[in-house]
């Protein structure tokens, strides 16, 4: 069984953000990790290719040089080999589900997981993109993945209002994986090292044939507003309890 | 100037029209614009709700197909036949398995987890925060293209005001859709799960959230009873820290990798206050900390800040919420 696992890099979630003079993100200080939700993948795709014993786990992202160094870290975690489709152009969902797709469309690939949604952005939209231009089923949000039956596997995933789904998908198909699914391991030592001679295929962004759809662009970036002047309240515990139900009811009226 | 046509999908939960849909429709109506309903799964019986709310044309089909795939091509003949200006709808995980792929089949722009919704002569100007909310930024997208912009937002952010419409000649049209079934994704199951009644973190009016000073499991008894006094608007939280502990589940999380979250009101127990979890709750309206220790970080980050220990406070704000209630 063959497994493609799409990542992307994001900040890491202690960044702060700062913005830069050319309205946007001011990347200087960032330190870029693997989206956490594409690690849970591609660790999903390695436990079901431990468990099967043959297949492929391949690792497929978009981005700048720097994203070389996450796709070492996936093969270091075991992955098989990594392609990269390099550019430094701003894309969006839409944009990106189209160009990996191009390259997808080489793989044979039985399941293509990925990340719920990537933690910079956002969308939550490229798996489910990538599904539909590839005309594949697909189930968001999984949390529990397992093989009932060849080919036929169950997503089980819990909707935000409170009711659990469990959903009979055949292979080929896509997913994208919740937090919880598992706990993604850490690349060991000789896994580094075995890392740096797999295959890491690079593609110029311009050798492919140019996707139809216009680009969505952020601007107008801004910090959030300063936060509030804190107000301190002191007393013995019910005095406190007593004066912020008060404030609560009284001066902001959310009670 | 032609009025601007919105088709609106709303979601039901327990066949009623949930709430931050109806929301939208109001909203669009406010803006001077059309609002259209597009109902999914629901008969003609629970339509009152958005009748009521004052859409203009209201679509139903009994059944949702639970497969997006066999959806989105039903959907992307229904918009290209009624050519709405604009696709909104809340950014709920069921929305965000199918707008989507209608997204890719129409290659319309797509953007989910939205802030605001404007129009300029030209233009439809969305807000969303990025970075779980450490910035925020705009886009500007062309109001003449062709393509449907489908725009999801988050719950909340547009607030209903309680006016019910004078409109009473809506229309309202059966959609004759006839979905083939294909064995590759089949629905078997479908549970209740959470016992609780309590609404989801990202729809709460009111959230009470556990950190480490809970110090176990246990004890966040505690906070499901102050939850209990709230009100049924209020749902209980988690900071990182607590779930991957294991003394909840993930899906209480609050923080980048979990839940962006802005209630009207937010109660920190026991939580100091990462810059991950601040990233998902500082868009609250008024922020409450409890904690023990003064050099919490939440607390340069919060409205009211209460000092002490939680095990005392929380009691004590149980009794007098009970007591001013009466």
């Amino acid at each position: 069984m063959n497994i493609l696992v799409c990542v992307k890099q994001v900040p890491d979630t202690g960044t702060r953000i700062q913005l830069s003079k050319e309205d946007g993100i001011d990347e200087s200080g960032i330190e870029w990790i693997i989206n956490p939700y594409d690690e849970f993948a591609i660790e999903e795709a390695l436990r079901i290719k431990e468990r099967k014993q043959k297949g492929e786990v391949i690792v497929l992202s978009m981005g700048p040089a720097r994203m070389e160094k996450t796709l070492r870290r996936a093969l270091a975690m075991g992955a098989d080999r990594a392609c990269l489709i390099e550019t430094d152009k701003k894309a969006d969902p839409l944009f990106v589900a189209q160009t990996l797709a191009q390259v997808i469309t080489k793989e044979k690939a039985d399941l293509i997981i990925t990340g719920k949604a990537g933690i910079d952005e956002n969308h939550s939209a490229t798996g489910a993109m990538l599904a539909e231009t590839l005309s594949l089923p697909h189930v968001g949000f999984v949390k529990a993945f397992t093989e009932s039956e060849e080919g036929k596997w169950i997503c089980e995933r819990q909707m935000e209002t409170g009711i659990t789904e469990e959903i009979a998908l055949r292979l080929p198909a896509l997913i994208t994986v919740e937090k919880g699914i598992n706990e993604p391991r850490y690349p060991s030592l000789p896994g580094i090292m075995k890392a740096k001679k797999k295959e890491l295929k690079k593609i110029s962004l311009s050798s492919l044939p140019p996707s139809p759809s216009d680009i969505i662009h952020f601007h107008s970036y801004r910090l959030p507003a300063p936060p509030p002047t804190p107000q301190i309240i002191s007393g013995s515990a019910e005095e406190q309890a007593k004066k912020l139900v008060q404030m609560l009811r009284e001066k902001e009226k959310v009670l | 100037m032609s009025s601007v046509n919105i088709l609106i999908s709303v979601d039901f939960l327990e066949g009623q029209p949930k709430t931050s849909s109806l929301d939208l429709i109001s909203f669009v109506r406010q803006q001077g614009w059309m609002a259209h309903a597009l109902c999914l799964g629901t008969n003609k019986e629970s339509l009152e709700k958005i009748t009521e709310t004052g859409a203009e044309k209201i679509f139903f089909h009994s059944q949702k197909n639970p497969n997006p795939q066999i959806l989105a091509p039903f959907l992307y003949n229904f918009v290209k036949e009624q050519k709405p200006a604009l696709i909104l709808a809340s950014s709920s995980q069921h929305n965000l398995d199918l707008f989507p792929r209608l997204a890719m089949r129409l290659k319309s722009p797509f953007l989910s987890d939205c802030l605001s919704l404007k129009q300029t002569e030209k233009a439809w100007i969305i807000e969303k925060s990025l970075y779980a909310g450490k910035c925020t930024a705009s886009c500007t997208l062309e109001s003449s293209s062709d393509k449907t912009p489908i725009i999801l937002m988050r719950p909340h952010q547009v607030q209903q005001q309680q006016t019910t419409s004078q409109n009473r000649d809506n229309s309202i049209t059966e959609l004759t859709w006839n979905f083939t079934e294909n064995d590759n994704y089949t629905l078997t199951q479908k549970k209740q799960t959470q016992k609780t009644k309590r609404p989801d973190l990202t729809e709460a009016q009111i959230i009470v959230s556990g950190g480490r000073g809970m110090q176990g499991p246990e004890h966040f008894k505690l906070l499901e009873d102050l939850a209990d006094t709230l009100g049924p608007q209020t749902a209980v939280g988690a900071s990182r820290a607590v779930t991957d502990a294991g003394w909840c589940p993930h899906t209480m999380q609050v923080g980048q990798t979990g839940k962006t979250v802005s209630p009207q009101l937010y109660i920190a127990c026991g939580i100091s206050g990462a810059i991950q979890h601040l990233a998902g709750m500082s868009s609250s309206r008024i922020i409450v900390a409890i904690n023990k220790d003064p050099q919490a970080p939440l607390f340069q980050k919060c409205h009211y800040g209460i000092v002490g220990n939680l095990f005392e406070i929380i009691p004590f704000l149980i009794k007098e919420l009970k007591t001013v209630k009466k």
